[in-house]
């Protein structure tokens, strides 16, 4: 196809010249998914896990015994991860909501509301690595639906990225195990 | 149900540019700080248990302090509105929205807020108040991704603990850093001067008549404010008389009431002085011989003086610095006058003293005035007028400084309405208020006591 501006006779093109951005954004975003960017992402998420680690051993010891692992607080979850990427190393995304199930019997004052919602979160580094998780957030038997879906939402958000960002241990440790069994060995990122 | 997805949210390009890195120190210096107790409020949550939570206000301008007001901008990602029920005519409404906070360098976090409102009347009111309360909702949580200082620290059982027992002092109230709607004009000429006028108007009484010739600036001395009491006013009238003696001073008063040179607020068109002064002016313009030799020297000689009143701003800024600079300056100085002074260069080339205004103008006192106008010699600061200067002789009634309501008893003298009663000719009784229709009306009678008393003391 020569001539490219002038045709009149030429129909439409059929080569896009300028493909849209949200497609190379798309291939991008996928590059990065749950591997590591580069050194930094795998330095920084080692220091969350660390910190995570020291944080489960110190509160092991009050741990009921039919609790399988500590769980982290959101809050100090948060901490950890401003700790380690910085304030201005991290992101969250809501990338969905989804109501799994919603029940109410009863009506008005004296009803009860039962819901489950799953949420996926996505969390991103400054260098473009992301990791998507799940959360799940439940409500069961509150008199008001607004209390019940309020509940279940933020509760779905909360253990989303609190899924995502305990990702980022695991993520380390996955790329040591790739390392180990020599997985980017032939022309791969790292040396 | 519904879902309302922010079609713009992906196609605004935001131009993200990274934080100077001794600001990102600075900001995450910050953000690592928890939050003192005047952040931290409560309220009675479910259980009886005491809830801490940041107020929205509180955590936007939290957000500006650490972020700068440039430096975060939030977003609505998505509204989803998950019932909307009707019952018995009103309505039930529960909505989340997805609000995204972004910094300048382009991080961000997301996070969802909750809005709701029971038993609506209609259903804007329900959707009023559940949207408004799920997007302070969602920008407190997503703003607390960013850090401590942006309210992560409430979470910690802890730290509320202990903040607590920490006491804050309540808020100061600063009048004076409020943001005014006269910041914006830019009188600022007009503004320092009218502290300035109350004390004046006090000195006025003790002026001689004729302490200067510089009496023909009287005008402005004039703008009484209506915050003075009465009983000044006249007798500021004595000062008058000085006036039908200088005639070829006249004619330069006239020249004062210029629309150009007077502001109308400064002119108080009410008060009888004003008006008999404008026809004293007035008669005295035409009794004036038409401009000779003499006429023209004089007419100069006042130009040059209407030259000197027309630059506020210089005066302004010597009469504001004088006091500040002899506190204690005392009884000496007895009234204010303008003055023409200190310029030798001034009194040859009188000529060209309308194209060019003298470079410094002041007020002197008027016990020099004279003597520096014939001497022309420099004026040193004891000799400047101090229009904050309170003379001891006077007795003051009011304190010009404050605003504050005036009770009658304290100003008028209380038996006067007694002393005014007439029995033969009742309606000429000022306050008389027989007969008169009351509102609104009384809840138990007022004034029979008083009128008994008065009866009985006649």
């Amino acid at each position: 196809m020569e001539g490219g501006g002038g045709g009149e006779d030429q129909g439409p093109w059929n080569t896009t010249l300028f493909p849209d951005v949200e497609q190379l954004e798309l291939l991008l975003e996928g590059d990065w998914c749950d591997r590591p960017a580069s050194t930094w992402a795998i330095k920084k998420s080692g220091t969350l896990q660390a910190k995570v680690e020291a944080f489960t051993r110190e509160h092991a010891h009050r741990r009921p015994k039919f609790v399988s692992r500590v769980e982290v607080p959101f809050n100090k979850l948060i901490s950890f991860a401003n700790e380690s990427f910085g304030h201005d190393g991290w992101s969250t995304e809501v990338v969905d909501i989804k109501v799994l199930r919603a029940q109410s019997t009863g009506d008005g004052d004296c009803g009860r509301h039962s819901l489950a919602v799953e949420t996926t979160v996505r969390v991103t580094l400054k260098d473009g690595t992301h990791h998507s998780g799940t959360g799940l957030g439940v409500s069961e038997n509150l008199p008001q639906k607004s209390m019940a879906f309020s509940k279940a939402k933020k509760e779905a958000i909360t253990d989303g990225i609190k899924n995502c960002i305990r990702g980022f241990g695991e993520l380390v440790l996955a790329h040591e195990e790739k390392l180990r069994k020599g997985y980017y060995t032939e022309g791969g990122l790292f040396d | 149900m519904s879902h309302l997805h922010n079609k713009s949210f992906k196609d605004t390009v935001v131009k993200t540019e990274p934080f100077h890195p001794s600001e990102v120190e600075d900001i995450q210096a910050k953000l690592d700080k928890k939050l003192g107790p005047e952040y931290v409020s409560t309220r009675p949550g479910a259980g009886g248990v005491q809830v801490s939570y940041i107020e929205g206000w509180k955590a936007l301008n939290l957000a500006n302090q650490v972020f700068g007001f440039n430096g975060w901008f939030s977003e609505v990602k998505t509204i989803n509105v998950d019932y909307l029920d009707e019952r018995n005519g009103r309505y039930n409404v529960g909505l989340s929205v997805v609000v995204r906070v972004t910094l300048k360098d382009g991080s961000y976090h997301e996070d969802i807020g909750y809005g709701s409102l029971d038993n609506a009347r209609t259903k804007a009111m329900a959707f009023e108040k559940a949207k408004k309360e799920a997007m302070t909702d969602g920008l407190k949580r997503a703003l607390r991704c960013f850090g401590n200082a942006m309210g992560n620290c409430l979470y910690d059982k802890e730290y509320l603990s202990k903040i607590s027992g920490v006491k804050c002092a309540p808020p100061d109230f600063d009048e004076s850093n409020l943001f005014r709607f006269n910041d914006m004009t830019s009188r600022s000429a007009a503004v320092p001067r009218s502290p300035s006028k109350p004390e004046r108007a006090n000195q006025v009484p003790t002026t001689r008549a004729g302490t200067s010739s510089t009496t023909t600036i009287r005008p402005p001395q004039r703008s009484v404010q209506p915050d003075i009491p009465k009983s000044v006013v006249p007798e500021k009238r004595s000062s008058e008389p000085t006036g039908p003696v200088q005639p070829a001073k006249r004619v330069d008063n006239d020249n004062m009431f210029d629309d150009s040179l007077t502001f109308s607020d400064d002119l108080n068109l009410e008060s009888e002085d004003f008006n008999d002064e404008v026809n004293e002016l007035l008669d005295a313009k035409l009794k004036t011989p038409a401009l000779g030799q003499e006429g023209e020297k004089g007419s100069q000689q006042n130009q040059q003086q209407l030259n000197l009143y027309t630059e506020p701003s210089q005066e302004n800024a010597f009469t504001n610095e004088t006091p500040s600079r002899r506190p204690n300056e005392t009884n000496k100085k007895e009234n204010g006058s303008l003055q023409q002074p200190q310029e030798p260069q001034e009194q040859p080339s009188q000529q060209h003293a309308l194209v060019n205004p003298p470079a410094e103008v002041s007020f002197v006192k008027a016990r020099v005035a004279e003597e520096i106008q014939k001497s022309s010699s420099a004026i040193t600061s004891e000799h400047a007028f101090n229009p904050q200067f309170i003379s001891p002789s006077i007795r003051r009634t009011v304190d010009p400084t404050k605003s504050t309501p005036i009770k009658r008893s304290e100003v008028a003298p209380p038996l006067q309405h007694r002393s005014a009663l007439r029995y033969d000719n009742p309606q000429l009784i000022p306050n008389r208020q027989i007969g008169k229709p009351r509102y609104p009306p009384p809840k138990r009678p007022i004034n029979k006591e008083q009128e008994k008393e008065g009866s009985g003391t006649s």
